[in-house]
């Protein structure tokens, strides 16, 4: 292409502002945290500071093997893995047999309806949901209790109690993107072409395997980016644990984000809390390579 | 054995009503092909005999069994989609085995089954591919021997080639026809070209807006059509219509059955003058005009002069009441033509 | 009319299917309805066990004790200029860079893309720190910008995830279009703003929709960037609402909720189908 200087530079005139934007929101903070986590002080110490943190005292490693040695960061990391093995299995299992279930010929029109109210908590506000599901869950005046009791079931703690806390969280946050992941693979299956099926159909294949050897390996993509992005995503819970559980009950919820802002605003220990930020840097910035490489592959490839 | 029966058969769509009663019977190891415009209901037609359509209205028999509620997978029929349909994540050899497995076909017999049939249809080195890395060709190949490889009572075929270009529908076209004498089993066939259907078919069944307008083999077709849609349709260019020449009756002729030279026997004359002359090699085509209209003619020789005369034999032109339907000729419309004659 | 042709075993599976359905809905909108049920009981009876599943006595004042227990209406209006300003100055930032990244090439285009796509993958929490600080330390005619709305708009002005959007929609814009508009003379702004925007109508709709919705339920963000009520949005005060000394007022902290998510809801029962349309927008791979 006759692409001249002309260009380049109308190129980057456009993309000047939204860029320096970032720069400034995006690139800065990042970098601050990677120095960050090499200091050592106190959150009102770093305050005082200049923006490149200039006089806070050099650390080295301190911070990570602070967090390498403290048996909390294990717990932490531990509970941040399971959680988001649970809900992206959760969103990406249950959208799937849900999207194929909605897909069928029978109650088309029902099957709209279910889908967009399905989809409605995703765009409700996450504190009022929380709120919600706080009373829900309240374990003495709760519904959910209210269910159990009257089925002559042992009253549960959700909240409150270590091994229920994590899981209801989890189950929160699934009710809330069930139906967002469900349209995502919908729109996925439709965009299969329905003589595909019809000729699954002439085939005499029962619905399961149409599902295992013929949906499912169409929308693999969509299933791929979707896990990946479910994933980063599933990363990224706060607003629910601050809410909800504060990160406990005994840390059984506290999972590394809400780490990262603890140590740095509650406990004053804000290189910790940028050691810790740079690990999970690490860990989505890895994942979101995975994703944009896989993309750019397929996009070649095609 | 693939004898195919519709009763009654009614569609809608909503309020939308596609086909209001159709009755049709299409004989065992028969190639019938249902052609027509777009929207006739040839495509929804098919698609009810497969099962993939339910009607409103009307039983569809397959060998005297009710097979209206079956699902389509039990009816026994294949069919072969306009854009082939197959399976775009399993190789060719999956996509054949499929259907196989779903009938509970024993391993050992299955890949017997499918290299005999990659065989006949020349996939035996595409075996192993994806649906993605081969050509458009060979894509519908694999559509037919998933087809083929069950051994259906029917088959049926919706538009298979009109994704390919000119050549290679011309060949295909030889091979389905030589498939059928094979395989001797009914073939049920949907077009919107006339000429495949006038090249295939043992019997052509025309439609027009859900309802048959004739359905017989291709010479009786072209030589008496029932009624102008499908003395018009059947036919390039089509038969020209005169509908002012005579009272209460409208005429037609085919363009290819004007003379341009005088004729022996009685004729119909008419002096025409050529607007604009294709010439296409073989033959010659002229857009002309008449005191009855305008007319097309098409000739094996080149003419060059401005005014020409035409002449049709009697046998050659088709009568039509005021209903459209045809009329055989007879002394009184022989009379009104001489009268009316150049 | 159809079912004569479904048999018996095909009604049966219909009926199980629609109950399935049902259930299913009545699961995701149970707590819905326990918001707005419990919104309009008392204190009393909301605390009775087991609770009552419709109001014995239907009390109005909750939504006023709502409304007086935090500057609602400061709160609310700061929600909407937030959400409002964000989703317009967007318009002025995220279209010229999506059309930027997809139409030209130049020196450090993969380089800044790859900060676009970053910017929208990391949590909040991993950049609110400088930032707060630095909005603590700067400041604009004598007030201390930590004191005013900015934190909560400008870091949002460039929506990373929007750009990202926009540009997969341009990139299928077809060249010829383009030269089309370059041979009738027109410049690179006009060829901006009279085909590529119009054409894009829907895929920005697309986005400027997610973007409102998205800030107007933040939560954690507003709540690193403010230090007082004032400048607080409505999300920030239905979570203060709760709180565990004396026991939560549950009716007044549902009413609160449903007054903060009720535009939300009108808006999506009136234009459901274009707001799922919207979130599954990926500029049609």
């Amino acid at each position: 292409m006759k692409k001249g200087l002309r260009f380049n530079l109308r190129g980057m005139e456009l993309i000047a502002p939204a860029v320096l934007v970032m720069l400034v929101f995006t690139v800065y903070p990042i970098i601050y945290l990677i120095i960050g986590s090499f200091r050592s002080g106190s959150l009102i110490a770093w305050s005082k500071a200049g923006g490149a943190l200039s006089q806070i005292q050099w650390a080295d490693f301190k911070n990570y093997e602070y967090l390498l040695a403290n048996a909390d960061f294990g717990k932490i990391v531990g509970n941040t893995v399971l959680y988001v093995v649970m809900l992206v299995a959760g969103r990406i299992g249950c959208s799937l047999l849900l999207a194929w279930w909605l897909n069928s010929k029978i109650n088309k029109r029902l099957s709209k309806t279910t889908q967009a109210i399905a989809f409605m908590p995703h765009v409700i506000s996450l504190v009022s949901v929380s709120m919600v599901f706080m009373w829900l869950y309240n374990k003495d005046t709760g519904f959910f209790n209210s269910i159990l009791t009257s089925l002559k079931l042992p009253a549960c703690e959700f909240l409150d109690s270590e091994g229920t806390a994590l899981i209801s969280i989890v189950f929160v946050m699934l009710w809330k993107s069930l139906g967002y992941y469900t349209l995502l693979m919908l729109a996925a299956m439709q965009s299969v072409p329905k003589e595909v099926y019809e000729a699954a159909e002439l085939d005499n294949a029962p619905a399961w395997r149409t599902f295992l050897r013929i949906t499912i390996p169409c929308i693999s993509p969509t299933i791929f980016f979707t896990t990946i992005t479910a994933t980063i995503n599933s990363f990224n819970v706060f607003d629910v644990i601050n809410l909800l559980t504060q990160g406990g009950p005994i840390n059984s919820t506290n999972t590394l984000v809400y780490y990262i802002y603890s140590m740095m605003f509650k406990f004053s220990k804000p290189g910790v809390g940028c050691a810790a930020g740079v690990i999970l840097l690490a860990i989505v910035g890895t994942l979101t390579i995975v994703y944009f490489r896989v993309m750019e592959r397929r996009v070649h490839y095609q | 054995m693939g004898e195919i029966k519709l009763i009654g058969i009614q569609k809608a769509f909503g309020k939308d009503v596609v086909i209001p009663d159709l009755n049709l019977t299409i004989e065992d190891g028969s190639f019938t092909v249902l052609v027509g415009p777009s929207g006739c209901g040839k495509s929804t037609t098919l698609r009810m005999v497969a099962g993939l359509e339910v009607p409103t209205a009307g039983q569809i028999l397959i060998d005297n069994e009710d097979v209206t509620s079956m699902p389509s997978g039990k009816r026994g029929i294949a069919m072969v989609f306009q854009n082939y349909a197959i399976y775009p994540t399993m190789t060719v050899s999956g996509n054949i085995e499929f259907g196989l497995i779903n009938n509970k076909v024993p391993k050992a017999e299955r890949k017997r089954l499918i290299s005999e049939i990659a065989d006949i249809v020349g996939l035996t080195p595409y075996l192993d591919r994806k649906p993605s890395a081969l050509s458009g060709g060979q894509r519908q190949r694999v559509a037919l021997a998933r087809a083929m490889v069950k051994k259906p009572k029917v088959f049926l075929l919706d538009e298979p080639l009109s994704n390919l270009d000119a050549k290679l529908r011309a060949a295909m076209r030889v091979e389905l026809k030589q498939l059928h004498q094979r395989l001797g089993t009914t073939f049920v066939y949907v077009t919107h070209d006339q000429v495949e259907a006038m090249s295939m078919a043992d019997n052509i069944v025309l439609m027009d807006k859900g309802i048959i307008q004739q359905s017989s083999n291709p010479a009786t077709i072209y030589h008496r059509p029932q009624n102008i849609f499908t003395a018009c349709f059947i036919g390039t260019p089509p038969m020209n219509i005169f509908e002012n020449g005579l009272e209460n009756v409208k005429f037609g002729a085919r363009p290819e059955k004007i003379s341009l030279e005088p004729i022996e026997g009685q004729a119909f004359r008419l002096k025409v003058d050529v607007s604009t002359k294709e010439m296409l090699g073989a033959e010659c085509i002229y857009y002309c005009n008449s005191k009855l209209g305008q007319i097309i003619i098409k000739s094996p020789d080149d003419y060059p002069q401005k005014e020409l005369m035409g002449y049709i034999a009697y046998k050659d032109l088709h009568f039509f009441d005021a209903d459209s339907n045809r009329i055989d000729i007879n002394d009184q419309l022989k009379a009104d033509l001489d009268r009316i004659c150049d | 009319m159809m079912k004569k042709h479904i048999g018996v075993k095909g009604t049966i599976l219909r009926i199980i299917d629609i109950i399935f359905k049902l259930f299913l809905i009545v699961c995701v909108a149970f707590p819905f309805y326990w918001m707005i049920i419990t919104a309009f009981k008392t204190n009393q009876e909301a605390l009775i066990f087991p609770p009552t599943m419709w109001p014995e006595n239907w009390n109005f004042s909750n939504f006023a004790e709502a409304l007086k227990s935090m500057p609602f209406f400061n709160m609310y209006k700061n929600t909407i200029i937030v959400a409002v300003t964000v989703t317009a100055a967007q318009f002025l930032f995220v279209v010229p860079a999506a059309y930027g990244f997809a139409k030209y090439r130049f020196k450090g285009s993969g380089f800044f893309f790859g900060i676009v796509l970053l910017s929208f993958m990391l949590p909040q929490q991993l950049t609110f720190l400088p930032i707060y600080l630095m909005f603590s330390k700067a400041k604009l005619l004598e007030v201390t910008l930590i004191n005013t709305l900015l934190p909560q708009i400008l870091p949002f002005i460039a929506n990373g995830f929007g750009i990202f959007l926009l540009r997969q929609y341009f990139l299928q814009v077809p060249e010829e279009i383009i030269e089309a508009a370059r041979l009738d003379n027109a410049s690179e702004t006009r060829i901006v703003l009279k085909i590529m925007v119009p054409m894009a109508k829907s895929a920005i709709s697309a986005v400027a929709m997610l973007q409102f919705i998205s800030v107007w339920n933040s939560y954690f963000w507003p709540l690193a960037m403010t230090n007082s009520d004032a400048v607080r949005p409505i999300s920030i005060g239905v979570a203060m609402l709760n709180t565990t000394e004396g026991g939560t007022n549950w009716p007044v902290l549902m009413a609160a909720c449903l007054m903060m998510i009720l535009p939300i809801v009108v808006a999506y029962i009136f234009f459901n189908k274009k707001i799922q349309s919207a979130f599954v927008y990926k500029g049609i791979k």
